[in-house]
Protein backbone atom coordinates (compact mmCIF):
# COMPACT_ATOMS: atom_id res chain seq x y z
CA UNK A 1 0.00 0.00 0.00
CA UNK A 2 1.62 3.66 -0.99
CA UNK A 3 1.12 6.39 1.67
CA UNK A 4 -1.08 8.02 -0.21
CA UNK A 5 -3.35 5.17 -0.12
CA UNK A 6 -2.58 5.30 3.49
CA UNK A 7 -3.63 8.74 3.99
CA UNK A 8 -6.97 7.83 2.16
CA UNK A 9 -7.65 4.91 4.31
CA UNK A 10 -7.19 7.27 7.70
CA UNK A 11 -9.54 10.04 6.21
CA UNK A 12 -11.99 7.61 5.55
CA UNK A 13 -11.36 5.65 9.04
CA UNK A 14 -11.90 8.83 10.73
CA UNK A 15 -14.95 9.59 9.07
CA UNK A 16 -16.95 7.98 10.99
CA UNK A 17 -18.26 8.74 14.91
CA UNK A 18 -18.03 5.57 16.44
CA UNK A 19 -14.25 4.37 14.92
CA UNK A 20 -13.57 7.85 16.45
CA UNK A 21 -15.26 6.79 19.81
CA UNK A 22 -13.16 3.45 19.51
CA UNK A 23 -10.06 5.56 18.98
CA UNK A 24 -10.47 8.15 22.06
CA UNK A 25 -11.30 4.71 24.50
CA UNK A 26 -8.14 2.95 23.50
CA UNK A 27 -6.46 6.30 24.26
CA UNK A 28 -6.80 5.29 27.83
CA UNK A 29 -5.20 1.92 27.18
CA UNK A 30 -5.43 -1.37 25.18
CA UNK A 31 -8.69 -3.26 24.77
CA UNK A 32 -10.35 -6.69 23.88
CA UNK A 33 -13.10 -6.37 21.44
CA UNK A 34 -15.51 -7.38 24.16
CA UNK A 35 -13.96 -4.68 26.21
CA UNK A 36 -15.26 -2.33 23.40
CA UNK A 37 -18.50 -4.11 22.77
CA UNK A 38 -20.37 -3.12 26.05
CA UNK A 39 -19.81 0.79 25.78
CA UNK A 40 -21.18 1.13 22.21
CA UNK A 41 -23.85 -1.11 22.71
CA UNK A 42 -23.32 -2.47 19.51
CA UNK A 43 -23.00 -5.97 18.19
CA UNK A 44 -19.42 -7.62 18.07
CA UNK A 45 -19.56 -8.23 14.56
CA UNK A 46 -20.25 -4.24 13.82
CA UNK A 47 -17.46 -3.42 16.49
CA UNK A 48 -15.36 -6.06 14.28
CA UNK A 49 -15.67 -3.88 11.00
CA UNK A 50 -14.85 -1.16 12.32
CA UNK A 51 -11.99 -2.56 13.69
CA UNK A 52 -10.71 -3.85 10.54
CA UNK A 53 -11.07 -0.45 9.10
CA UNK A 54 -9.04 1.01 11.28
CA UNK A 55 -6.47 -1.77 11.49
CA UNK A 56 -6.33 -0.98 7.84
CA UNK A 57 -5.54 2.52 7.84
CA UNK A 58 -2.66 1.75 10.46
CA UNK A 59 -4.38 3.14 13.11
CA UNK A 60 -4.56 -0.04 15.21
CA UNK A 61 -3.04 -3.08 15.91
CA UNK A 62 -3.90 -6.40 17.13
CA UNK A 63 -2.09 -8.16 19.71
CA UNK A 64 -1.06 -11.76 19.49
CA UNK A 65 -2.96 -13.63 22.64
CA UNK A 66 -4.98 -15.75 20.44
CA UNK A 67 -8.17 -15.39 22.49
CA UNK A 68 -8.13 -12.14 23.26
CA UNK A 69 -6.16 -10.28 20.98
CA UNK A 70 -6.29 -6.72 22.31
CA UNK A 71 -6.53 -3.54 20.53
CA UNK A 72 -4.36 -0.88 20.53
CA UNK A 73 -4.04 2.85 19.29
CA UNK A 74 -1.37 3.49 16.52
CA UNK A 75 -1.09 6.76 16.51
CA UNK A 76 1.41 7.56 13.78
CA UNK A 77 -0.86 7.79 10.58
CA UNK A 78 -3.11 10.17 12.89
CA UNK A 79 0.11 12.81 13.48
CA UNK A 80 0.98 12.44 9.83
CA UNK A 81 -2.85 13.61 8.81
CA UNK A 82 -2.19 16.05 11.13
CA UNK A 83 0.84 17.45 10.17
CA UNK A 84 0.04 17.36 6.54
CA UNK A 85 -3.38 19.37 6.84
CA UNK A 86 -0.88 22.07 9.74
CA UNK A 87 2.15 22.51 6.62
CA UNK A 88 -0.56 22.99 4.26
CA UNK A 89 -1.97 26.39 6.18
CA UNK A 90 1.06 27.70 7.23
CA UNK A 91 2.10 27.91 4.18
CA UNK A 92 -1.23 30.25 3.10
CA UNK A 93 -0.66 32.00 6.41
CA UNK A 94 3.34 32.84 5.34
CA UNK A 95 2.55 33.60 2.02
CA UNK A 96 -0.80 35.93 2.87
CA UNK A 97 1.58 37.87 5.49
CA UNK A 98 3.78 38.38 2.38
CA UNK A 99 1.24 39.32 0.10
CA UNK A 100 0.35 41.93 3.09
CA UNK A 101 3.45 43.13 3.58
CA UNK A 102 3.90 43.86 -0.17
CA UNK A 103 0.67 45.57 -0.49
CA UNK A 104 1.05 47.35 2.56
CA UNK A 105 4.60 49.00 1.66
CA UNK A 106 4.22 49.33 -2.04
CA UNK A 107 2.91 52.68 -3.67
CA UNK A 108 0.13 52.06 -5.25
CA UNK A 109 -0.04 50.98 -8.79
CA UNK A 110 -3.20 52.30 -9.49
CA UNK A 111 -3.90 55.29 -11.26
CA UNK A 112 -6.86 56.74 -8.34
CA UNK A 113 -5.38 57.61 -5.20
CA UNK A 114 -8.59 57.66 -3.62
CA UNK A 115 -10.16 56.75 -0.26
CA UNK A 116 -6.87 56.88 1.72
CA UNK A 117 -8.66 56.30 4.77
CA UNK A 118 -6.31 53.21 5.51
CA UNK A 119 -2.85 55.39 5.43
CA UNK A 120 -2.55 54.31 9.00
CA UNK A 121 -0.90 50.71 9.64
CA UNK B 1 -33.15 22.86 2.24
CA UNK B 2 -30.28 20.63 3.74
CA UNK B 3 -28.03 23.72 5.27
CA UNK B 4 -26.47 21.24 7.96
CA UNK B 5 -25.30 18.55 6.37
CA UNK B 6 -23.91 20.82 3.64
CA UNK B 7 -22.47 22.84 6.47
CA UNK B 8 -19.02 21.07 6.72
CA UNK B 9 -18.49 21.32 3.02
CA UNK B 10 -18.74 24.97 4.02
CA UNK B 11 -16.51 24.88 6.75
CA UNK B 12 -13.61 23.02 4.65
CA UNK B 13 -10.14 24.04 5.27
CA UNK B 14 -10.87 27.40 5.02
CA UNK B 15 -8.32 30.62 5.53
CA UNK B 16 -9.68 34.26 5.65
CA UNK B 17 -7.72 37.33 4.84
CA UNK B 18 -8.41 40.66 5.10
CA UNK B 19 -6.12 43.54 3.49
CA UNK B 20 -6.33 46.97 3.17
CA UNK B 21 -5.82 47.02 -0.24
CA UNK B 22 -8.19 47.62 -2.90
CA UNK B 23 -9.31 44.30 -5.20
CA UNK B 24 -7.17 45.56 -8.32
CA UNK B 25 -4.45 45.66 -6.54
CA UNK B 26 -4.92 42.35 -4.89
CA UNK B 27 -5.99 40.69 -8.02
CA UNK B 28 -3.16 42.12 -9.71
CA UNK B 29 -0.89 40.28 -7.02
CA UNK B 30 -2.59 36.70 -8.52
CA UNK B 31 -2.71 37.33 -11.59
CA UNK B 32 0.64 39.09 -12.37
CA UNK B 33 3.83 36.75 -12.20
CA UNK B 34 6.07 38.71 -11.29
CA UNK B 35 3.87 39.94 -7.95
CA UNK B 36 2.89 36.33 -7.78
CA UNK B 37 6.16 35.10 -7.18
CA UNK B 38 7.35 37.98 -4.73
CA UNK B 39 4.76 36.58 -2.12
CA UNK B 40 3.47 33.24 -2.59
CA UNK B 41 5.59 30.14 -0.91
CA UNK B 42 6.64 28.53 1.52
CA UNK B 43 9.15 30.09 4.25
CA UNK B 44 12.77 29.90 3.75
CA UNK B 45 11.97 29.27 0.09
CA UNK B 46 12.68 31.26 -2.98
CA UNK B 47 9.96 31.07 -5.62
CA UNK B 48 11.24 30.82 -9.33
CA UNK B 49 8.73 31.00 -11.33
CA UNK B 50 9.43 28.81 -14.90
CA UNK B 51 5.71 29.39 -16.37
CA UNK B 52 2.82 31.37 -15.43
CA UNK B 53 -0.08 31.04 -17.62
CA UNK B 54 -3.04 32.59 -15.42
CA UNK B 55 -6.21 31.48 -17.35
CA UNK B 56 -8.37 28.50 -17.04
CA UNK B 57 -6.47 24.90 -18.45
CA UNK B 58 -3.26 27.05 -17.86
CA UNK B 59 -0.20 26.22 -15.56
CA UNK B 60 2.45 28.15 -13.00
CA UNK B 61 5.38 25.61 -12.67
CA UNK B 62 7.79 26.79 -10.69
CA UNK B 63 10.64 25.64 -8.63
CA UNK B 64 10.80 26.18 -4.59
CA UNK B 65 15.00 26.79 -3.73
CA UNK B 66 16.19 26.55 -0.04
CA UNK B 67 19.96 26.39 0.96
CA UNK B 68 21.35 23.28 0.73
CA UNK B 69 18.26 21.38 -0.39
CA UNK B 70 17.87 20.08 -4.23
CA UNK B 71 14.94 22.43 -5.46
CA UNK B 72 11.06 21.17 -5.43
CA UNK B 73 9.06 21.65 -8.42
CA UNK B 74 5.48 22.30 -7.95
CA UNK B 75 2.46 23.35 -10.57
CA UNK B 76 -0.92 25.01 -10.04
CA UNK B 77 -3.53 23.93 -13.13
CA UNK B 78 -5.66 26.80 -13.36
CA UNK B 79 -9.25 25.57 -13.74
CA UNK B 80 -11.34 28.51 -13.49
CA UNK B 81 -10.30 32.05 -13.41
CA UNK B 82 -13.05 34.45 -12.71
CA UNK B 83 -11.61 38.24 -12.91
CA UNK B 84 -11.59 40.14 -9.34
CA UNK B 85 -13.97 37.24 -7.66
CA UNK B 86 -12.44 34.11 -7.90
CA UNK B 87 -9.74 31.46 -8.92
CA UNK B 88 -9.76 27.94 -8.65
CA UNK B 89 -6.93 25.44 -8.98
CA UNK B 90 -5.11 21.87 -8.60
CA UNK B 91 -1.92 22.33 -7.03
CA UNK B 92 0.40 19.44 -6.70
CA UNK B 93 4.44 18.82 -6.71
CA UNK B 94 5.67 18.16 -10.09
CA UNK B 95 8.87 17.43 -12.08
CA UNK B 96 11.06 19.63 -14.34
CA UNK B 97 8.89 19.29 -17.07
CA UNK B 98 5.30 20.14 -15.17
CA UNK B 99 4.44 16.84 -15.25
CA UNK B 100 2.40 15.87 -11.62
CA UNK B 101 4.87 14.35 -8.95
CA UNK B 102 4.58 12.97 -5.63
CA UNK B 103 5.66 15.34 -2.71
CA UNK B 104 9.69 14.97 -2.51
CA UNK B 105 9.33 14.93 1.24
CA UNK B 106 6.71 12.75 1.98
CA UNK B 107 4.80 10.68 0.63
CA UNK B 108 1.92 11.58 2.63
CA UNK B 109 0.35 14.07 0.86
CA UNK B 110 -2.31 14.08 -0.76
CA UNK B 111 -1.41 14.23 -4.81
CA UNK B 112 -3.42 17.49 -5.79
CA UNK B 113 -5.34 19.28 -3.69
CA UNK B 114 -8.36 21.45 -4.97
CA UNK B 115 -7.62 25.09 -3.96
CA UNK B 116 -10.12 28.40 -4.38
CA UNK B 117 -10.35 31.40 -3.52
CA UNK B 118 -12.59 34.03 -3.20
CA UNK B 119 -12.47 37.59 -3.29
CA UNK B 120 -14.88 40.17 -1.79
CA UNK B 121 -14.00 44.36 -1.42
CA UNK B 122 -15.82 46.72 0.91
CA UNK B 123 -14.68 50.36 1.50
CA UNK B 124 -11.04 49.93 0.23
CA UNK B 125 -10.21 46.41 2.07
CA UNK B 126 -10.50 43.05 0.50
CA UNK B 127 -11.45 39.84 1.38
CA UNK B 128 -9.69 36.98 0.28
CA UNK B 129 -11.35 33.24 1.39
CA UNK B 130 -9.41 30.32 0.36
CA UNK B 131 -10.85 26.89 0.42
CA UNK B 132 -8.55 23.79 -0.19
CA UNK B 133 -9.44 20.14 -0.09
CA UNK B 134 -7.55 16.96 -1.83
CA UNK B 135 -8.85 16.22 -5.06
CA UNK B 136 -10.39 13.14 -6.08
CA UNK B 137 -11.34 11.60 -2.69
CA UNK B 138 -14.02 9.81 -1.80
CA UNK B 139 -17.05 11.90 -0.56
CA UNK B 140 -16.93 10.44 2.64
CA UNK B 141 -12.79 11.60 3.00
CA UNK B 142 -13.89 15.18 2.37
CA UNK B 143 -16.41 15.01 4.53
CA UNK B 144 -14.11 14.07 7.52
CA UNK B 145 -11.15 16.35 5.90
CA UNK B 146 -13.46 19.11 6.05
CA UNK B 147 -14.25 18.63 9.42
CA UNK B 148 -10.58 18.39 10.66
CA UNK B 149 -9.74 21.34 8.74
CA UNK B 150 -12.53 23.35 9.80
CA UNK B 151 -10.86 22.75 13.36
CA UNK B 152 -7.38 23.85 12.27
CA UNK B 153 -6.29 20.47 14.09
CA UNK B 154 -6.52 17.93 15.27
CA UNK B 155 -5.63 19.14 18.89
CA UNK B 156 -9.25 21.72 18.51
CA UNK B 157 -11.47 18.90 16.77
CA UNK B 158 -13.80 16.95 18.43
CA UNK B 159 -14.42 18.53 21.61
CA UNK B 160 -12.91 16.88 24.44
CA UNK B 161 -12.72 13.42 23.08
CA UNK B 162 -10.09 14.66 20.62
CA UNK B 163 -8.14 17.00 22.63
CA UNK B 164 -7.59 13.60 25.09
CA UNK B 165 -6.61 12.02 21.71
CA UNK B 166 -4.39 14.65 20.63
CA UNK B 167 -2.48 15.27 24.00
CA UNK B 168 -1.45 11.38 23.44
CA UNK B 169 -0.25 11.60 20.55
CA UNK B 170 2.08 14.21 21.12
CA UNK B 171 3.63 12.06 23.98
CA UNK B 172 3.46 8.93 21.14
CA UNK B 173 5.06 10.95 18.30
CA UNK B 174 6.13 14.07 19.22
CA UNK B 175 9.38 13.73 19.83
Amino acid sequence: MTSQAQLDHVFGALADATRRAILSRLVQGEATVNELVEPFGLKQPTISKHLKVLERAGLVSRGRAAQFRPVRLNAAPLADADKWIGSYRRLWEDSFDRLDALLGSKQPTTKSRKGKQNGRK
Amino acid sequence: MDASSKKATNSSFEIRRVLTAPLDRVWKAWSEREQFAKWWGPKGCSVEVSLLEFRAGGFFHYAMRSVNAPAMWGRFNYREIVPQERIVWLNSFANEKCGIARAPFSELCPLEIENSVVFAEQDGTTTMTLHAEPFGASAEEVRYFAELCSAGSLEQGYGGTFDQLAGHLRQLVGS
